[in-house]
């Protein structure tokens, strides 16, 4: 080969290697503690792939951890960060398991699919995945706590005890069959689940003219053994958005409240009612004493839409206290009762746990799902 | 004795002449050893080209590639023909190079051009916020967050089942339960 065609087939090599995307396994960057609680045992980016778009590089990255219990404890949760600050500047996000029962020394997988959208230049990992927390058989908590793990694990568990009792429960009052019809409701609840797809602009943004704007009051369920009371609530309607809902409680328990929910349901013109989500109180500062007032308010600005982009059009919206965190670190939650009433059961979709032993149920049967319920 | 000049060259090698100039300049090239050596260097120039379009999508719209390649060529030849002493045939050595380097430029340009999506079909179903705004969003397909035309986004997998989409605070999620493990998995994407 002559030193012309040398040189020609570098400078293609070169504009060849330019062009090419970056490989998904420099993508992403696996960071735990030396002391966590979980070991990284292996990544698998499986059917991972890059692709221009434009002047974009758009990248699918399908990874599969395995991780392993490396603690003395039963692992019953875990929250993963994963960020990607030179993609979108102020995003993060986490991928949680609830639900688990992970023994010491045992494998257990979890899988973070992620896409990501970046201009076609940079450099370093574009996604990193760290440990944010892991939740105990015991309730104890390790890890950062950056998204406030600790908590929603902690209410994801307390939820999975007590719907597992109410399972147990019927076990035992009603026989197998009863149990199979309980499984089966929850599968009929599932399936009649409306789609619902949401879109939110964190610090309010109307895309409709002032003018056109309206305010609508809240209803509000009263669940009789809330510590909290909705007192009143208000949020402004513009077209099919919903901005900044504003609620008022009072603390009826006696002991003082560092942290609460309240879930709230809109209503369409159809008169069909949709769990659209919560509003948390917000600040790290809350302390409300025993018969103290306090409000939770949203800045945001939410659009709700069904299937084929048709938006949710709303007409009323109701809330309920959906939990409550105590000074001293109880959680409260609605109790199974209390959340058994038709409108509930219509509205309310089944906790993550119930959820998971509806689907053992339904892939497995009847005896999988007894044998899972007398495991705990 | 008379040359073609380089782009002609360029065209007899890679079979685009006309059939009477492809034989006028093939009974050229015969004769002419300096000439068949310069479309030998042309074959195989292509050839390497046409090594690296392999990896290129199937549905690459060659049209415009085409477009912005011949484009490319005839501009790289009449610049190539402005510093050249007329009279005299030179052959500078960087000139095919520098053709081959037009010429795959010209192809990842439409490459990158074809694969933008078309105006028409871009229909958002809801207004579209400020280029610069952070916007969540949770759907079907996962939960994502943009700003600026750049974001990223936790995707359910294929072989998820009962999906639930929620907003808490300035914050949207998405449950399902993944068909292959059995765990129910919750993907959140938060606004800081």
């Amino acid at each position: 080969m002559c030193t012309r065609s040398r040189l020609l087939a570098a400078l293609l090599g070169v504009v060849a290697a330019w062009a090419q995307a970056p490989q998904p396994s420099g993508s992403v960057k696996v960071n735990f503690p030396n002391d966590s609680p979980v070991a990284l045992v292996s990544i698998d980016l499986g059917e991972s792939r890059t692709e221009a778009r434009g002047g974009a590089l758009l990248l699918d990255l399908h990874t599969s951890l395995a991780l392993r219990n490396a603690s003395q404890s039963r692992i019953r949760g875990v929250t993963l960060l994963v960020q990607a600050q030179e993609v979108t500047p102020g995003g993060k996000a986490s991928v949680t398991v609830p639900s688990l029962d992970v023994g010491p020394g045992e494998s257990f997988p979890i899988r973070v699919d992620l896409r990501l959208l970046r201009p076609m230049f940079g450099g370093g990992p574009l996604a990193e995945i760290t440990l944010d927390g892991v939740l105990f058989g015991d309730l104890s908590f390790y890890g950062p706590d950056r998204l406030n793990s600790r908590r929603a694990m902690t209410v994801w568990e307390l939820e999975a005890r007590r719907d597992r009792r109410y399972f147990k429960s019927i076990l035992d009052a009603r026989g197998p069959e009863g149990l199979r019809q309980e499984a089966l409701a929850t599968l009929g609840r599932l399936a009649d689940r409306p789609e619902l797809d949401v879109q939110v602009i964190p610090r309010g943004r109307s895309t409709v003219a002032a003018a056109q704007e309206r305010s609508i009051e809240f209803a509000f369920l009263h669940l009789p053994d809330a510590p909290l009371e909705p007192l009143s609530g208000l949020a402004r309607l513009a077209g099919d958005e919903a901005l900044a809902p504003r609620i008022e409680v009072m603390n009826r328990s006696n002991r003082p409240v560092r942290y609460f929910e309240i879930a709230w349901i809109i209503k369409d013109r159809q008169g069909r009612e949709f769990l659209a989500g919560s509003v948390p109180a917000t600040g790290s500062g809350l302390k409300l004493a025993p018969g103290a007032k306090s409000e939770v308010a949203e800045g945001a600005a939410l659009r709700f839409s069904r299937e084929a982009g048709q938006p949710v059009q709303i007409e009323g919206m109701t809330g309920f206290v959906s939990q409550v965190e105590f000074v001293d670190g109880d959680i409260w939650i609605p109790s199974r009762a209390a959340l058994d009433s038709p409108r509930f059961r219509a509205v309310l979709p089944p906790s993550p746990e119930e959820q998971r032993l509806a689907d053992l149920y339904r892939k497995r049967g009847l005896a999988a799902l007894v044998a899972e319920l007398k495991k705990f | 004795m008379k040359h073609p000049d380089e782009s002609a060259l360029a065209l007899y090698a890679g079979g685009d002449l006309a059939w009477w100039k492809r034989f006028g300049i093939g009974r050229h090239v015969r004769q002419c050893g300096e000439c068949g050596r310069q479309v030998d260097e042309f074959r195989g120039v292509g050839a390497l080209l046409q090594a690296e379009l392999e990896g290129l999508p199937p549905n690459l719209e060659w049209t415009e590639a085409a477009a912005a390649m011949r484009a490319n060529i005839r501009l790289g030849i009449a610049a190539g023909q402005c510093v050249a002493d007329p009279p005299q045939r030179v052959r500078n050595p960087w000139r095919a190079p520098a053709l081959a380097l037009a010429a795959v430029v010209a192809i990842l340009a439409g490459w990158i051009i074809q694969t933008l999506p078309p105006a028409g079909r871009i229909a958002p179903p809801a207004p579209a916020p400020a280029a610069d705004v952070l916007v969540l969003d949770a759907n079907p397909a996962g939960v994502g967050v943009e700003r600026d035309g750049r974001g990223f986004r936790l995707l359910r997998p294929e072989a998820a089942e009962g999906v639930e989409v929620s907003v808490r605070g300035d914050s949207v999620r998405s449950r399902y339960v993944d068909g292959k493990t059995g765990q129910v998995t919750i993907s959140h994407v938060y606004a800081e």
